[in-house]
């Protein structure tokens, strides 16, 4: 059974302190869109603002279907929600993970944003498009399109034309 | 809203202030939220919806975002929409970003971009011409003051050469650009115009710092030994009139005779306040508040 020990975050809506005194063990079921269920503690799911916002509305008694993350993403998502949920974790360690969990293809990175945005999880979100920022440094526009898979819709023309006016940013 | 404000009519030369709801609908190029099916596609960044790209894209160096402009039509609308500039602004601000573009203006209509990091093998800042997409011939052209994004250009026309005191309020950035009315004065005098200072101000609001509230002012420098006021002309975007200001001194204005170039209005940082400054001399300044709110500290040099 999950403890729900760590009730000394200040915060806490009032109502919510309230129903976690009703209940001792507070676990929540997620339903991924692959019909996966996650019981994760409440700690760890309510950094998801989405998730948060349906406790605090008391509609999470049941299973929360979150029909736009599959079970594979919200795996990855709950363990950085559970890493962040620890304080005892110290800012370097933190860090390291941070680094370490983010090491992942773009495929994968796109469904964590995707997820992130959904569930509304700030820092997660936050790491992810950094990520894709530091992917997009150090690249020429064709480099950009080839790794990203984009169509350039530009003609000859209107591409040098852009080129000219941006002269400056194209000067290494 | 913005995007139509290239007609010189509109006065939204920045987004309107607005929640984080409706700030996804101010995205170009009216990007549906893509179907379910269709994310399961690995397209990568491309598919991802215009308010996450737009927060990678603001992440990027200024260089490198004017380089993506290349990338696709997409990217371009994206990263030429007025709320690229503020939202990249916002973001480098909470993320303390030393990456910046610092504006200068050196000459009449050349603009000196410098990236603001520290990298000693950079190239030379780049020197351009910004003024080319206003629908002026450029030579009556020359920019008289710069805050944040906006440029205050005046527009010389030589056929009533001195009553023509009309102005651009222009974001070099978005190319947005309107004209403000002309302000015929009571004691216009002819040739008067080069003992008047101009200046540019943008009234910031708490919980949104960039505004489209805007004032363009005109100091009037005194002659008179004794006088210890000073008159200022005031254009407020919000009333899209000319309103006149008569300010008091504590003490005795020493006279202005001629104003060297480094004389200007300045915004402060106390409160929305504007500074008349005399860099050689550095006792002739002062000081008038003509709103109290608080202004953001983005760098805006004004290179003589």
């Amino acid at each position: 059974a999950i403890q729900s020990s760590r009730f000394s975050c200040v915060g806490f809506p009032l109502a919510y302190i309230f129903l976690a005194c009703k209940k001792k063990s507070m676990a929540l079921k997620l339903k991924s869109s692959d019909n996966k269920i996650f019981e994760v503690e409440e700690l760890v799911a309510v950094q998801s603002e989405t998730i948060k916002s349906l406790v605090e509305d008391g509609c999470a008694n049941n299973v929360i279907p979150l029909p736009n993350v599959d079970s594979k993403t919200l795996e990855l998502v709950l363990d950085w929600c559970k890493n962040h949920v620890d304080v005892k974790l110290d800012e370097e360690k933190l860090k390291e993970y941070e680094d370490k969990f983010i090491e992942v293809d773009l495929a994968v990175l796109y469904d964590l944003l995707m997820a992130a945005n959904y569930l509304n999880i700030k820092d997660l979100l936050n790491r992810a498009s950094q990520k894709v920022a530091d992917m997009l440094k150090g690249k020429k526009p064709e480099q950009i399109r080839e790794t990203f898979n984009i169509v350039n819709d530009f003609s000859p023309e209107e591409e040098e034309e852009i080129r000219k006016e941006n002269l400056w940013a194209f000067e290494e | 809203m913005a995007m139509e404000s290239r007609t010189g009519t509109a006065l939204a030369l920045v987004p309107q202030e607005e929640d984080s709801e409706s700030q996804t609908s101010l995205l170009p190029c009216g990007r549906k939220r893509r179907r379910r099916t269709e994310l399961e596609s690995e397209e990568g960044i491309k598919e991802l919806p215009d308010v996450l790209l737009m927060d990678i894209l603001c992440r990027l160096p200024y260089e490198l975002a004017f380089r993506c402009k290349s990338v696709s039509k997409h990217w371009n609308s994206l990263i030429s929409h007025p709320y690229f500039v503020h939202h990249r602004h916002r973001h480098c601000h909470s993320h303390s970003y030393s990456d910046g573009v610092i504006i200068m203006l050196a000459s009449n209509k050349h603009v000196l971009l410098t990236p603001t990091s520290n990298n000693p093998g950079k190239k030379a800042p780049a020197v351009i011409n910004i003024l080319k997409f206003l629908p002026f011939p450029e030579h009556h052209l020359s920019i008289y003051a710069s805050f944040n994004d906006l440029l205050l250009v005046r527009n010389l026309i030589p056929l009533h050469f001195d009553l023509s005191l009309e102005f651009i309020i222009c974001n070099p950035l978005t190319r947005h650009w309107l004209v403000i009315p002309p302000i015929f004065s009571e004691d216009y005098q002819l040739g008067g115009e080069r003992d008047i200072l101009v200046g540019l101000i943008i009234c910031q609001q708490e919980n949104y710092p960039y505004s489209n509230r805007y004032k363009v002012v005109r100091i009037h420098c005194p002659f008179e030994t004794t006088t210890t006021q000073i008159k200022m002309e005031i254009f407020s975007s919000e009333t899209g009139e000319w309103c006149n200001l008569f300010v008091e001194s504590a003490r005795v204005l020493n006279p202005c005779n001629s104003i060297s170039r480094q004389a200007g209005v300045f915004p402060c940082n106390m409160g929305c306040c504007i500074g008349w400054m005399q860099l050689r001399n550095s006792s002739k300044a002062f000081l008038s508040t003509i709103h109290s709110t608080t202004l953001a500290t983005f760098v805006i040099l004004i290179y003589p």
